[in-house]
């Protein structure tokens, strides 16, 4: 009679497979020797720590089995996900064990320092993903994860730390394998002399490979951040300049709030694009952001699915219009705090785009009575303190078949 | 529609149309390799009993679209005329499982294995070892040294 642990090796395997909780692996790990071969890896493989208590157990397991195994279980780790508050003593007993790590993510280490993660590297030199939240790690560290990453790290995200000023993005350029590259929160201040946001903005275009950029919340202006080549953001400051001055000359003949939306002159000569397999990008508090550039972002980086700029005061439904235009596989777009979107913008945008999802569009001036013909549970909406309401995000289903 | 013979270890002939019969990948690519044939293919590793069951399923799901999408491979939710279908003697279940994995038919190993899983799921190890009339080969010290190294997984 065919028997469950007779089965071939490579079966229990897929069977084990689709044991997804984890107590139920550990038991499964008890069952026989068989089953304590397929049922370790798997339970191992992926760790995640919510408090301090399951970490400690973990770190205790992880030392138990080097010291009396060749192939201890720490070799069988390759994503870890610690929620908890750390120490660096914590942190480096942990990452000692596990050499194989691939994807490393420590939410909350906001007593990580450079005493430890300056050695992090070094223990866990196959690292290709890491998100670190509320550290105070400074370029020390970055330097190391250069020496010993900078081949193979392809997804980096930092937020909220405070630490980090802009020679991180000096560093950061020698990362040729990032894909994806998210900072928020951080405030990056700058101690030095020479850096700029530009020069900054200009070593983070250099990475040859990302198709995923996020900036925002850093207290600084992010538009030099703007993918799009040097002449295009050159001409665009000059053509700038020249109609503000124009503008001054001209008698009071237009409106007074004729002058804060720019007739934008279309930017002519096709630009290769800064990162040719871009799909995400978004760019917090942009103000000076205005709907040419925009357009030579989007008609330069075709691929984008996701796009956002958070907080431009010169940004119209010009863009909307743009990306409606030339982005067909757009799903999802977000213009908060977008003063000059309206809500006939946000509307042209949903209706010409058929995969589009959902439109954050939280600028306090788009209201339910805009959308009036449409389900109100196809929009999201906030009450100001004076009661009255506002739309904060529609979705695309808002006007299919429209 | 043109027709398929296959035959069991067992020596008995199930005539089944192509479109059935190329659920299984195994067979898909014999037929490709042989071409028009009058023949019938052999199949030494699966009994008449189990290949009648195997054809039952291939038959009810000949029109299903090829999913190659590991994650939705992955969700333990078995569909209900498959619980029916997997709803047999351990023997069976176990044999069905060899069968689609000789065969190449894997929606089948899928759903036969998550069969399995959910028998696990929620048990004790005692429990497992009974129900799959399983040997526990640790010495006390070994299942002790298990349960400390794993101890953080036992309540998650």
């Amino acid at each position: 009679m065919n028997h469950l642990d007779h089965l071939p090796s490579e079966l229990i395997s897929v069977i084990l497979n689709h044991v997804d909780k984890t107590c139920d692996l550990y038991t499964c790990a008890l069952i026989n020797k068989t089953f304590y071969k397929h049922a370790t890896p798997l339970l191992w493989e992926h760790l995640e720590s919510p408090d301090d208590h399951t970490l400690s157990y973990m770190t205790a397991g992880l030392e138990s089995s080097s010291s009396l195994r060749s192939n201890p279980l720490g070799e069988f780790v390759h994503s870890v996900s610690i929620r908890n508050e750390l120490s660096d003593d914590e942190l480096l007993t942990f990452i000692k064990h596990v050499p194989q790590l691939n994807d490393l993510s420590l939410e909350a280490a906001d007593y990580i320092t450079d005493d430890s993660f300056e050695h992090v590297p070094l223990y866990v030199p196959h690292l290709t993903r890491l998100y670190i939240g509320n550290s105070s790690i400074t370029q020390l560290s970055i330097e190391a994860m250069r020496r010993h990453w900078y081949r193979q790290l392809n997804h980096l995200e930092f937020k909220f730390c405070e630490g980090l000023n802009y020679e991180l993005f000096s560093e950061l350029r020698q990362f040729t394998a990032l894909t994806s590259l998210a900072i928020s929160y951080c405030r990056l201040e700058n101690n030095n002399t020479i850096d700029t946001i530009q020069d900054a903005a200009w070593n983070v275009m250099a990475l040859p490979n990302i198709t995923s950029f996020r900036i925002m919340d850093c207290f600084f202006n992010c538009t030099p951040f703007l993918p799009i080549t040097p002449n295009v953001q050159q001409q665009q400051q000059q053509q700038q300049q020249q109609q503000q001055q124009e503008w001054r000359i001209l008698p009071t003949l237009f409106p007074e709030d004729y002058f804060d939306d720019p007739p934008s002159t279309p930017i002519t000569p096709q630009q290769q694009p800064v990162w040719p397999y871009l799909t995400h990008f978004f760019l917090g508090s942009c103000r000076d952001l205005t709907d040419a550039m925009a357009l030579a972002l989007i008609q330069s980086h075709p691929h984008l699915v996701d796009l956002g700029f958070y907080c431009s005061e010169m940004m119209t439904d010009k863009t909307l219009d743009a990306i409606a235009t030339h982005l067909p596989n757009i799903v999802n777009v977000d213009v908060e705090a977008v003063t000059k979107i309206t809500a006939a913008g946000v509307r042209r945008l949903i209706q010409q785009c058929p995969k589009l999802a959902t439109v954050g569009c939280n600028n306090g001036d788009i209201y339910p009575s805009d959308f009036d013909d449409v389900n109100p549970s196809s929009m999201e909406i906030r009450h100001k303190i004076t009661g009255v309401s506002y739309v904060t995000r529609l979705y695309g289903e808002a006007f299919r078949g429209y | 529609m043109s027709n398929v013979r296959l035959l069991s270890s067992d020596n008995e002939e199930f005539v089944v149309q192509k479109e059935v019969a190329e659920r299984s990948v195994l067979i898909k690519n014999m037929l490709e390799d042989v071409g028009e044939t009058d023949s019938a293919i052999p199949l030494p590793n699966v009994t008449a009993k189990v290949l009648k069951k195997v054809i039952e399923w291939c038959d009810h799901h000949s029109s299903d679209p090829v999913t190659t999408d590991e994650t939705e491979r992955r969700t333990t939710d078995i569909d209900e005329w498959d619980q029916k279908f997997m709803e047999v003697d351990q023997e069976t279940l176990f044999d069905i499982i060899l069968a689609a994995n000789y065969l190449d038919i894997k929606p089948l190993l899928d759903v036969g294995c998550k069969t399995v899983a959910n028998m696990i799921k929620g048990k004790t190890a005692e429990e497992i070892r009974k129900i799959f009339n399983i040997v526990n080969d640790f010495t006390p010290e070994e299942e002790a040294q298990i349960r400390k190294e794993n101890e953080w997984a036992e309540d998650r």
